[in-house]
């Protein structure tokens, strides 16, 4: 059976958000998608860089994830907008509830893009190009933003027809489009191919998506493994990937931050980390699993990155184990640079409901599960600060670090 | 009606459907005087979600200085402010 697959993407979202809610609420102000402008982080916390850019801040050359200091020198009468998730949220539930109004099932693959199942839907609402239309203008007249729709017979294809020319427009990019539309393509644009794989793939003299359809998936193998089946089969516009309203179940949880200033004496990082843990180890209680593998990662201010990971002896979810683990982890690997940015990663998750108890420690083991339950309880009901610990007292640190600042953020995954 | 976009204060009832309705307004006009102005009659009223902040958009007929004008008033649910928004 034919499927019918839309992925709808807002355009610049942060920065037509901000520019649709100044629009509605102040007078005589500026839309900030008519100027060069950009949605950036918090400078005087090292977070500064571009989230979000408008197209003509665009033609000055800038490019999202860079600094704010490069894209200043790009453009100095740029105008810098801090980011208000609170409200991209707002916007973004908005969208999915006007989609919600014709569709059962909305895949939320970010917090700015969706993926809507098309098919069988003609007899109901039409054509899938012109229901498109309509999504889209009553999109930009009910909400204020444009949105692009890429249209397509499965979610990779339709993902890469809404990156076509934008803004406000529908693109489709079914099989028998691929040579016409993707293939002329240069490598990088294809979903999944990054900067390390676009760097082998030149040195192989594959510049375009469609020299790497064409390429023998036997020497793609060779250099990139089983990724290299997936970018040819991805280059020939084949995925089997079914839209789901849930996301996939997570291999790993990871929370990490760049810090304000440079860390240069151990007890302050494994402080940093210890607020990292907290939050990690929460997020594995919330979902009900245990892990097995610990890992840290240290970048240094000369942004060079390392990481160090371990086994435990036992799968666990007791925050004093995993954070005993990354100490011994953070000993072990740091070289005594100063460090801007740490990270705590837990992976080789098990279900916590089916799980072999330890001959060890079963005392404290039990002690220590019923205090991080007794925790996580007082956290939920009064505050996430209700309950720190005493370390963090005076320290000017913040005790839970990671995250997003609005809770359940979607953010995007690399999984179709 | 031109826009103005201005802040104001004001006295509302609820209705059976639970539909916050104007009754009385408050500003302050350019020679920073307290003006009240009285809603004689509410035309119709629309629902609104620009970027997604839900907003109720009243269209009045109000009395000032003795000639009765039409105006848009807004409400934002999310802050429960009021604007007067065109008059």
């Amino acid at each position: 059976m034919e499927h019918t697959i839309f992925h709808i993407d807002v355009n610049s979202a942060y920065l037509s958000w901000e520019a649709t809610y100044r629009m509605s609420t102040q007078i005589s102000c500026i839309d900030l998608r008519t100027i060069p402008a950009i949605i950036g982080g918090d400078e005087s916390k090292r977070h500064g860089i571009v989230l979000a850019k408008s197209i003509p801040a665009k033609k000055y050359g800038i490019k999202t994830g860079e600094s704010l200091f490069s894209a200043r020198q790009k453009c100095p009468s740029l105008v810098i907008v801090p980011p208000n998730y609170k409200l991209f949220m707002q916007c973004s539930d908005a969208m999915v509830d006007i989609f919600k109004e014709y569709f059962p099932l909305v895949e939320r693959y970010s917090v700015d893009e969706c993926f809507l199942d098309y098919t069988n839907m003609s007899h109901h609402f039409g054509s899938p190009i012109s229901f498109a239309h309509h999504l889209k203008d009553k999109i930009q007249k009910e909400l204020g933003f444009t949105v692009n729709i890429g249209i397509s017979n499965n979610k990779l294809l339709a993902k890469m027809a809404s990156d076509f020319e934008k803004p406000n427009k529908i693109h489709t990019l079914f099989p028998n489009e691929i040579q016409e539309k993707m293939w002329p393509l240069p490598v990088r644009d294809l979903f999944m191919v990054g900067r390390a794989t676009n760097a082998k793939l030149i040195k192989l003299g594959i510049y375009t998506i469609g020299e790497l359809a064409n390429s023998d998936p036997e020497l793609l193998y060779a250099h990139f493994k089983s990724h290299g089946y997936l970018i040819h089969a991805y280059a020939n516009g084949i995925a089997t990937s079914i839209v789901k309203p849930c996301s996939p179940e997570a291999k790993g949880i990871g929370n990490s931050t760049t810090i304000s200033f440079d860390v240069t004496d151990s007890r302050t990082a494994k402080l940093i980390l210890l607020s990292l843990t907290e939050t990690v180890c929460m997020r594995l209680r919330d979902s009900d699993m245990l892990a097995k593998m610990v890992s840290v990662s240290i970048k240094s201010h000369d942004f060079i990155s390392l990481s160090h990971q371990m086994q435990l002896a036992e799968s666990t979810d007791i925050t004093n184990d995993i954070y005993k683990a990354i100490c011994t982890l953070f000993d072990e690997a740091w070289n005594k640079e100063p460090i801007r940015h740490l990270g705590v990663r837990v992976s080789s998750l098990s279900s916590k409901t089916n799980t072999q108890l330890s001959l060890f420690d079963f005392d404290k083991h039990e002690k220590n599960t019923a205090l991080d339950e007794s925790i996580d309880k007082i956290r939920l009901r009064y505050g996430n600060t209700a309950i720190i610990r005493a370390s963090f007292l005076h320290s000017g640190l913040r005790p839970l670090n990671g995250g997003m600042p609005e809770e359940n953020y979607p953010i995007m995954s690399s999984l179709l | 009606m031109k826009v103005i976009m201005e802040p104001i204060e004001m006295i509302g009832w609820f209705n059976l459907k639970g539909v916050l309705m104007p009754l009385r307004f408050r500003l302050e006009t350019k020679e920073h005087e307290l003006k009240t102005v009285k809603v004689n009659k509410v035309l119709y009223h629309t629902e609104e979600k620009i970027a997604g902040n839900p907003m109720r958009s009243y269209t009045c007929l109000v009395a000032i200085n003795g000639v009765e004008k039409s105006c848009e008033l807004k409400y934002e649910l999310n802050t429960c402010k009021w604007i007067l928004f065109k008059i």
